[in-house]
């Protein structure tokens, strides 16, 4: 949940403390307490309120990063557990980011060691935000090991919960072409055939078929398998004509996820498929 | 591995040991919470059988436009030990703040007699939503750090002179 500056002002009683102490206190007691379940319930409680940024600046005064990191590298798994998921709370937050980036080894290692379903899981979600947001260079986070424990993970898991938040297999697009968009195609590839110009109907009027392969392309191009990738061979078929002004939706499926990785993808309009085919890929490897 | 696939839905204990400064006014159990355990995909644990779907979708409803609401009880038998003579819900809602809401309002509260357990359920989400769901939660951060900054340093007083 969410809290704004006047929900914060109004939950602190008159004698009370405010949010930014009540951190300080929070951290400075994981310090001094000797007893271990009060250490779990601080960590939580950090963790949790890391996942709202209006807490992240008291957080990081406070250097709840560094209780974070002690409980990563506890021997109890409850604060391991609440190091995790606080980190993968926090991890959008520019300096918390790079402070993870820092400590990328223990994270691997963590999540390489570990039997413990839930730490997986918020070490997926930590590890999928971190290279969504370019935070962390995919060589230096996708280790042999970690890749290896990836696979051990996806073949026994019988938690659902992660075997979906495995590398995405599917990216779905709408797109929407307009008459001007077949316009500048046009003009950019001197593709002037009437039957996409005003000449005809806009009813018996289709997008370039080229056109619809490049939409595809973009995608394949930066977002699944994503940038780097180069196309080797495509073979697809153009099953009905792709009408302007209607939504389609363009879908590309991982087959095979290899170095020469396999891709299937199509076009489809009010549930019909206007376009389909497949690519094989060259994708952009650890040592490239 | 020990823990089988619905081991994350059952109820935890109430902490009952916290430092007086950090007790707030409910109990609560000492859990964490990351994008990757919410989800607009509820179960709801806990209802009376006595054929209270419709019931339960009115209610349900009264928090956001509901996208599905069907009992699992039969399925779920299997998996995880239920109170006797209840039923289980699988909710999906069509958005993760109304989840949110609709978890925290109704989560150990009274329903016809019987006492609600709500637990999130993303191992129901598609792949597709899964993903949009981690895009959103980047879009919320953002937006929720815009408020936040706009609510400490208001706007400066325009001046009248032109520029």
């Amino acid at each position: 949940m969410f809290s704004s500056h006047r929900h914060l002002k109004r939950r602190t009683p008159a004698q009370g403390i405010d949010r930014r102490e009540y951190i300080g206190h929070l951290v400075e007691e994981f310090h001094t307490t000797t007893n271990i379940e009060a250490q779990e319930q601080v960590t939580a409680n950090l963790a949790n309120f890391a996942y709202d940024p209006i807490n992240w600046p008291y957080l990081l005064e406070a250097d709840a990063l560094d209780v974070f990191v002690a409980s990563l590298e506890s021997q109890d798994q409850h604060l391991k557990l609440h190091g995790i998921a606080a980190l993968c709370n926090i991890c959008l937050d520019k300096s918390a980011a790079k402070f993870i980036r820092e400590h990328l080894n223990l994270l691997i290692g963590l999540f390489v060691r570990t039997d413990h379903p839930e730490i997986v899981l918020h070490s997926l979600a930590l590890f999928y935000q971190l290279l969504e947001g370019g935070q962390v260079d995919r060589e230096l986070l996708l280790t042999p090991s970690l890749l290896r424990t990836v696979q051990e993970w996806r073949l026994k898991a019988q938690d659902q919960r992660i075997v979906k938040l495995f590398a995405p297999q599917q990216v779905q697009v709408v797109k929407r072409f307009s008459q001007s968009d077949l316009e500048q195609f046009a003009q950019f590839t001197g593709d002037h055939n009437y039957i996409h110009s005003l000449d005809t109907p806009v009813e018996e009027r289709r997008v370039h078929g080229a056109l619809l392969n490049a939409v595809v392309a973009g995608i394949i191009g930066t977002k699944l398998p994503g940038p780097g990738t180069v196309v080797l061979e495509q073979n697809f078929r153009f099953l009905k004509p792709c009408r302007i002004e209607t939504d389609t939706v363009v879908t590309v499926r991982l087959l095979e996820a290899r170095k020469i990785a396999t891709v299937e993808y199509d076009c489809r309009q009010n549930d019909e498929v206007v376009f389909a085919g497949r690519a094989k890929l060259l994708t952009r490897s650890q040592t490239d | 591995m020990e823990e089988t696939s619905s081991d994350h839905h059952k109820r935890m204990e109430y902490c009952t040991t916290r430092l007086q400064y950090r007790q707030g006014r409910e109990l609560k159990a000492v859990k964490v919470y990351t994008v990757a355990s919410e989800s607009r995909h509820l179960l709801i644990f806990g209802v009376p059988k006595i054929n209270l779907q419709a019931n339960l979708k009115t209610k349900l409803q009264g928090f956001g436009r509901l996208e599905s609401c069907i009992c699992i009880t039969s399925v779920m038998a299997s998996k995880m030990e239920l109170e006797a003579f209840t039923d289980v819900f699988a909710v999906k809602f069509e958005r993760l703040d109304v989840a949110r809401r609709a978890k925290r309002m109704l989560d150990a509260r009274p329903f016809y007699g019987g006492i609600l357990h709500i637990s999130y359920a993303p191992e129901r989400e598609s792949q597709q939503e899964l993903r949009e769901k981690l895009l959103q939660r980047g879009q919320e951060v953002a937006l929720r750090i815009r408020c936040n900054r706009r609510d400490e340093d208001p706007p400066p007083k325009k001046s009248r002179e032109a520029k």
